[in-house]
Order: C-alpha cells, then structure tokens, then sequence
C-alpha cells in the first residue's frame, strides 16, 4: 500500500547504449523526480567518461595515449578499473579489460583511433594503476569497460538515491539491476538465445543481479551477439550458457557474469569469496546454482 | 563482452514494425505535461506548434540525418519563459523490433540537446510468455508468495536491448531542427 505520504516515480532514459529506468520512493513527487535527476547524472558521467566509442572518453585518451604517457582520469573511472583489476586477479586474468582488440577484429567494437594495433601478448596486467588516477600501459593494449561500467553505474545511482533519502529505489541499465529498501523485486530470468524455457524467476531485495550469456541468437544478433572472451586463453566462452549473478554491489555482479560463464569450478569460489550467488542456465543441465546458497 | 553504448551508430537502417501477439509489458514513465515540466522548469508556456513537413522536407531530413522519415507530422512545443524564447520540446515515437517507444526531445534556444526522456515503452513480444510451454519456477530464494504473470515484473534475457533507435530518432529531429524549426 502507498502512504500518502510517499511518492513512487519510475522514469526512464537512453544511456549507456541501453535503456537506465530508476524508481523511488520519497516523501513527494518532487523529491523524489530531483533525486531521479541526481541519479541519471551519474550514469551520464560513466556514459561520458568511459565509452570506449566517444572520442573524448577516458577509456579513448587511454587507448590513444597511455602507452606513451601517464594520462589522467576521472576518479570514477579509475575506480572501476580498480574493481576490474582485482576481478582479473581473482579470476587468473578469465576477466580482462583487454579483451577489445578481440572485440574490434570481430567488428563488434569500432576500431579505437590510436597509433597501435595490439599484439598477443598485452593482458589486464600491462595496465599499472599509478598515483593520482593516472593510467599508464606497459604493453599496445586497448581497453574496453563495457563488462563492468554498467554495473558500476547502476551501484552510483543507487547510492545516490540512498543519499538523497529516497527510502526505496530500483536501478535498471539493460538488465543490470539493483535494488535498495525492503521492496522485493522480481526478476523473470528468459534464456531465450540458449533455449526457449523454462524461464526461472529470482526475487531481489537490498542487492544486485546481472546476466550474460555467450549464446549467439541469429534470428536477433543485435539483442544477442553472443560474443564472451576468455581474457587469458582469448576464445569465446558460454556459447551454450545463460549466467546470472547475484551480489550486493552491480559492478560486482556484472563483472563475475563472465568470470562464471569461462570458468567452471573456480567459479564457485571466486562467487563465494564475494558473498555471491549465479544461476546457471545450460540446455543439457537446466537450472543450477552456483557459490552461496540462496 | 556485451555490446558496448553506440553513441552515434554508423549504418541507419529502416524501423520494423512488429505485427502479432500485442505487448506483453508496457510502462508509461511520463505524461507530455510532466515531462515538459521535468526539462524546462523555470518554463511558463508551452506553445504548440506542430510542423507538418512537406515531401521535400522529409527528403531532406533523411538525407541530412541518414535516418529514414516516417511521419509527415511532428508534435513540436515552443518554450518560453514570459517573452524569453527558451527552446523546443518535440514528442516523437521510434519502433524497434522488440519496441515501441513514445519519447521527448528537449532542445535548448541554440539547438543543443538539453533533455531526453522516454514517455512510455512498449515491448512487443509477448508470445513467449503467453506461450503455455512456458514452464516458470522459482530459483533461489522466494518469500512463498504466489506465483502469478505480474505486470511489474523484470525480465532478463542475457542480452542488452539497444537504445540505437532513440540515437537514430536525435539525429532525425536534429535534422527537423536545423531544417525546419529554425527557420
């Protein structure tokens, strides 16, 4: 039941290639569109920094620049390439912000404008985070935040809605999703590009959920391009998988999707190191569940 | 990976429209009037001044923003603040293949793109969910509750719908503005 004194908006904007709708809660309709406002600026601010097809992103500047030179970022985005960083560390390098070049010869990214073309060597660990949000590559390498960025801008609205008092909010950026108060959402998880059911439904409250998938669907190569690479042995992983990741923190959820879909047994650990919980969809198997129990 | 955000796509290709099974899952998010209000606040009136473009004009639109022009009308507000013109307020609408998406382009006095809001969101493909083979279970937690097709609920497929419409739709009314509006 809605107290009159509360106010629910839902509103809905094009960002991060994708569709970012937020909900909130707060003491009035105001109140709760001038936090929704605050909200979307974040995710405008990860949009703008870390898209690696605006020329002027940080993502771009280090693609161009940072093998020649420390070059400056945003402390947003040097934030996410912490979590990427640590994420690769645990995950022997599965997950891998280098990865890009693998999407450009493949035609899913654009070729970045930068004065190199990677080679095979280069990995997540020619990239050294130095003092004062400065970036330098040791190795050609191009980057590319998208397995993360989303997540992680998903996690900032949030917390800015919690900051500015909304007492229940919901964040959703192309099925990165996270909730915050004690409403519990559905979440319908549909592998459609891996099989056409059954479809399993998770309830979220105060947490997080991302899913990927490797299948390709031809029928609908947009929606599902179906491309997931192995960061350290560079193939494509869970071509027959439908992963989703429950965590507390999106950036958390979103990055551990691929870490699951290409490792197998590590995968657990790695999900329970992070108090997290994946469901697994494989046509063969069906549903199963991975790390801490739900 | 997924797809990364295409900020300005390369290839502009015809909408499809959907004929079938009706929506299975459609938000409205805003109201004209409240949106209106959301991206000029300080605003005190709102003209109509809708455009209906001539076959040369359409022509030229297309050939400007390399998006294809399917409404000869636009719904088009005049923005102003007492007699301080503030800029344009347009509602339009994109259909995607899985969408229908009614939405609103806020343009400031010199064009620039001040404000997008999406107004209502219609998904069209709702023959899988309404297909009885559709088994649906639990996974993971549950609270007991009743197991019921809620309108509300979220779905998530593993893929990213693509906002590669709207991009294309800014361009279109970008080109309406600086062919048509400005004038």
């Amino acid at each position: 039941m809605r107290s009159s004194s509360n106010a629910d908006v839902r509103r809905c904007r094009p960002l991060l290639g994708t569709f970012v709708e937020m909900g909130a809660t707060h003491t009035s309709t105001l109140e709760a569109h001038r936090a929704i406002d605050a909200a979307f600026d974040e995710v405008a601010l990860v949009h703008r920094r870390m898209s690696f097809h605006d020329p002027e992103s940080d993502v771009s500047r280090l693609n161009r620049q940072a093998l020649d030179r420390a070059v400056d970022v945003h402390p947003s985005t040097f934030e996410v390439l912490r979590w990427a960083r640590t994420i690769s560390e645990v995950s022997d390098g599965c997950f891998d912000v280098t990865v890009a070049v693998e999407l450009v010869r493949r035609g899913m990214l654009p070729r970045p404008s930068s004065p190199y073309e990677p080679n095979a060597d280069g990995s997540w660990r020619d990239v050294e985070l130095l003092d004062d949000h400065r970036v330098r590559f040791h190795r050609p390498v191009w980057i590319d935040l998208g397995g993360i960025a989303k997540g992680y801008a998903v996690d900032r609205a949030v917390e800015r809605l919690g900051a500015l008092k909304a007492t229940r909010a919901s964040v959703n950026a192309g099925g990165d999703l996270r909730v915050m108060g004690s409403a519990i959402e559905r979440v319908r998880l549909r592998p459609v590009a891996v099989s056409d059911r059954p479809a399993a439904i998770v309830e979220l409250s105060n947490g997080s959920l991302a899913s990927s998938s490797g299948a390709e669907d031809r029928r609908d190569p947009e929606r599902f391009p179906g491309l997931h690479m192995h960061g350290a042995h560079r193939r494509r992983v869970g071509s027959r998988t439908f992963v989703c990741v429950m965590a507390q923190r999106c950036v958390i959820a979103d990055a551990l999707t691929k870490v699951v879909l290409g490792t197998r047994s590590r995968g657990a650990a790695i999900l329970r190191q992070y108090g997290a919980t994946a469901h697994v969809y494989t046509a063969r198997s069906g549903w199963r569940t991975v790390g801490v129990a739900p | 990976m997924r797809r990364r955000w295409p900020v300005l796509p390369l290839l502009s290709t015809a909408a499809v429209v959907v004929v079938g099974p009706g929506p299975a899952h459609a938000v409205q998010y805003l109201t004209v009037e409240q949106a209106q209000r959301l991206c000029f606040a300080e605003a005190t009136a709102f003209e109509p001044a809708d455009v209906k473009l001539t076959r040369e004009q359409m022509r030229a639109i297309e050939k400007d923003s390399r998006v294809d022009v399917r409404e000869a009308t636009e719904k088009v507000w005049r923005v102003l603040k007492g007699t301080t013109f503030l800029g344009w307020f347009i509602e339009d609408e994109v259909v995607g293949k899985h969408e229908f998406i009614t939405w609103a382009l806020a343009l400031n006095a010199d064009g620039a793109v001040r404000q997008i809001e999406i107004l209502d969101y219609r998904e069209t493909y709702g023959h899988e969910i309404r297909d009885p083979k559709w088994r649906e279970q639990f996974v993971g937690k549950t609270h007991g509750a009743p197991l019921k097709l809620d309108a509300d609920i979220k779905n998530i497929s593993g893929a990213t719908l693509s906002s590669r419409h709207i991009a294309e739709g800014v361009r279109r009314l970008l080109s309406l503005h600086a062919l048509v509006l400005k004038r």
